[in-house]
C-alpha cells in the first residue's frame, strides 16, 4: 500500500528551493522544510537546506522554529546528519520539530535525533498539529 | 522460540551476523516502499553506516595519536640537552639520547631506577626532589652527578612538574658544567696565585694581609711586613734572556717559600719584587728569618745553558704599627729596601 505523504502548502509562503526540498514560511517565526517525496538527503543537500534557512532568517534578523517532514525522505546519509548536528545556528534556529506520521518517517526522525542530535532543541512528533504547537511555543510565536 | 526467530527476515539476520563479524560495509537492499521491511532495512543500513563511520574515525584518531607519540619521541630524543622524565616517586620514566650519554647508560637501561642513584650526594637529590614536589620548579641548580661509569660531572639542573598521561611527572634538563667548572677553578687559582712563581698574586696577598692585620689588631699581636727585591735582575735578563730571568724568579720564590715558616705568606708584588708577611713575629725575629733566607739565596747557584747564575736580594722589613694600613706599612718597608740597595745590596734592613 502506498503511503500518503502529501503536505498541504498552499497557504504557506515559499521562501526557497533546493535540489531535494522546498522551503516555506508557515507563519511568522515558523518555517517548514518539505522534502520532495522519495528524495535522498546527503551532505550536499543538507548544507543547502541549512544555508537557505539561515539566509532567510539572517536577512530578516528573525529567530524561528523549523518544521521538517520526515515521511518524504527515502534515504539520509550519516554525513547529512552530521551537517544537521553542527551547522544550525542557535541565534536564528529556535528548534527543529520533526514530523513523522509513518513508521518509516518516525524511524528516520528517531535515528536522526538519537545518533546526531542537533545543537538546537529537536523533537519528533506524529502529527503536523503537535509539531506546530511546540514550534510556536519554542519560537515564542504568537 | 524457533517461531520467534522465523519471523525475523533472513536477510536481516544475515546482516546482523555480518555486523557482529565486524563487517560494517554490509548494506541491505531496500525496496524503497517505506513499508515495514523497508523501514527495517533503513534502520540496519543507518546503523551499519554509523558503526563504519565511528570505526573509521576511531582508527584515524588512533593513527593520529600514534603519530603524535612518535613525533614527541623524536623531539624528545633530538633535544640538544639531556632530558629525563621522572615519576611521583622520583624514578626514571623516560630519558633521551643526550641523557643516556651523560649518565653513561644504554637506552631504556635505567627506566624505573631512582634518580637518587645518579647524584654524587644523595642528600642533595632528596632536597631537590622535595622542593620539586612542593614548588613544582627547581631553577638553575649546579649539581654533581654520578654516572654508571663512575664519573662525577657537574651539571646545571632545571626541573618542572606537569601532568603527562594523567600522572604527575617531573621534567629534568641537565646542562654539562664540567668544562665550565674546570675553567672556574683554573681562573680561581690563577686569580689567587702568580702563575710564574706560584706565590700569592698581589691582590690575594693584600687580602690575606688585611685579614691577618684585622686579627692581629683584635689581639694586639705583632705582624711584620717585608719588601724583597732581586739585585741586578735586569742584567740577568739582559745577559741570559727572559727565560733565564723567569727561572731565577721561580727558584727564588721556591727557596723563599721553603725557607719561610708555614704561617708566613709570600706574594709577587711586581716584576722582581716580592712582599712577605710574617704574622705573630716581632721585628727582630722577622729580620732573622729574612736574613736566613737572604743568605740561602746568596748561596744559591743556578745553572742556565752552561752559565752559572748567582743572585742576591735586598730586603726592607717593618713591624706594622697599630692602626697602620697595609699600604703604609709596605711603603715604609719599600723605603728600607731602597736604603738596603743604597747600602750595597744583599742585606736586610729592619725598622
Amino acid at each position: 500500500m502506498a503511503i500518503d505523504t502529501t503536505i498541504e502548502t498552499s497557504a504557506w509562503t515559499p521562501i526557497g528551493r533546493s535540489e531535494n526540498a522546498e522551503f516555506f514560511e508557515v507563519e511568522p517565526r515558523v518555517l517548514a522544510v518539505v522534502p520532495f517525496d522519495g528524495c535522498d538527503d546527503n551532505e550536499e543537500t543538507a548544507r543547502a537546506s541549512i544555508r537557505i534557512q539561515l539566509e532567510y532568517l539572517r536577512a530578516r534578523q528573525t529567530r524561528a522554529s523549523v518544521l521538517v517532514f520526515m515521511d518524504r525522505v527515502l534515504t539520509q546519509s550519516a554525513a547529512a546528519r552530521e551537517v544537521y548536528r553542527c551547522e544550525p545556528d542557535p541565534a536564528f534556529h529556535a528548534c527543529f520539530a520533526l514530523v513523522g506520521g509513518t513508521p518509516f518517517g518516525r524511524a528516520v526522525g528517531s535515528f536522526f535525533i538519537g545518533i546526531h542530535p542537533p545543537r538546537v532543541p529537536t523533537r519528533l512528533f506524529a502529527t503536523f498539529g503537535e509539531a506546530l504547537a511546540w514550534a510556536r511555543l519554542t519560537a515564542g510565536a504568537p | 522460540m524457533s517461531s520467534d526467530l522465523d519471523s525475523i527476515p533472513p536477510v536481516l539476520v544475515e546482516g546482523f551476523l555480518k555486523l557482529c563479524e565486524g563487517d560494517f560495509s554490509h548494506r541491505l537492499p531496500r525496496s524503497l516502499l517505506r513499508d515495514k521491511d523497508d523501514t527495517a532495512a533503513f534502520f540496519f543500513n543507518a546503523i551499519a553506516e554509523e558503526l563504519d563511520r565511528i570505526l573509521r574515525v576511531s582508527r584515524e584518531q588512533e593513527q593520529r595519536l600514534l603519530r603524535s607519540e612518535e613525533n614527541f619521541r623524536k623531539l624528545f630524543d633530538a633535544a640538544p640537552v639531556p632530558m629525563i622524565l621522572i615519576d611521583e616517586e622520583g624514578a626514571v620514566r623516560m630519558y633521551n639520547d643526550q641523557a643516556a650519554a651523560l649518565l653513561e647508560v644504554g637506552r631504556q637501561a635505567i627506566v624505573g631506577a631512582s634518580m637518587r642513584e645518579f647524584f654524587a650526594d644523595e642528600n642533595e637529590w632528596t632536597m631537590l626532589f622535595e622542593r620539586l614536589e612542593k614548588e613544582d620548579v627547581v631553577d638553575a641548580r649546579a649539581v654533581r652527578l654520578r654516572t654508571r661509569g663512575g664519573h662525577t660531572p657537574w651539571s646545571l639542573l632545571n626541573a618542572r612538574t606537569l601532568m603527562l598521561d594523567e600522572r604527575r611527572t617531573g621534567v629534568l634538563t641537565l646542562a654539562d658544567l664540567t668544562e665550565q667548572k674546570r675553567i672556574e677553578e683554573r681562573l680561581r687559582r690563577l686569580a689567587a696565585r702568580d702563575e710564574l712563581t706560584d706565590t700569592l698574586s698581589r691582590g690575594r696577598f693584600f687580602e690575606v694581609v688585611r685579614e691577618e692585620l684585622a686579627r692581629a689588631a683584635r689581639y694586639s699581636r705583632p705582624v711584620a711586613l717585608a719588601m724583597l727585591d732581586l739585585d741586578h735582575f735586569k742584567s740577568i735578563n739582559d745577559r741570559f734572556g727572559h727565560r733565564a730571568g723567569d727561572d731565577v724568579l721561580r727558584a727564588i720564590a721556591g727557596l723563599m717559600t721553603r725557607g719561610l715558616r708555614s704561617q708566613d705568606q709570600i706574594g709577587r708584588y711586581g716584576g722582581e719584587e716580592f712582599a712577605v708577611m710574617l704574622p705573630e713575629t716581632p721585628l727582630e725575629c722577622a729580620r732573622e728569618v729574612l736574613d736566613r733566607a737572604r743568605q740561602q739565596i746568596a748561596d744559591l747557584r743556578l745553572d742556565f745553558g752552561g752559565h752559572t747564575i748567582a743572585i742576591t736580594v735586598s730586603v726592607g722589613v717593618v713591624s706594622v704599627l697599630k692602626g697602620e694600613s697595609i699600604e703604609a706599612a709596605l711603603a715604609r718597608a719599600d723605603k728600607l729596601l731602597y736604603r738596603a740597595k743604597g747600602a750595597g745590596r744583599n742585606r736586610v734592613l729592619a725598622e
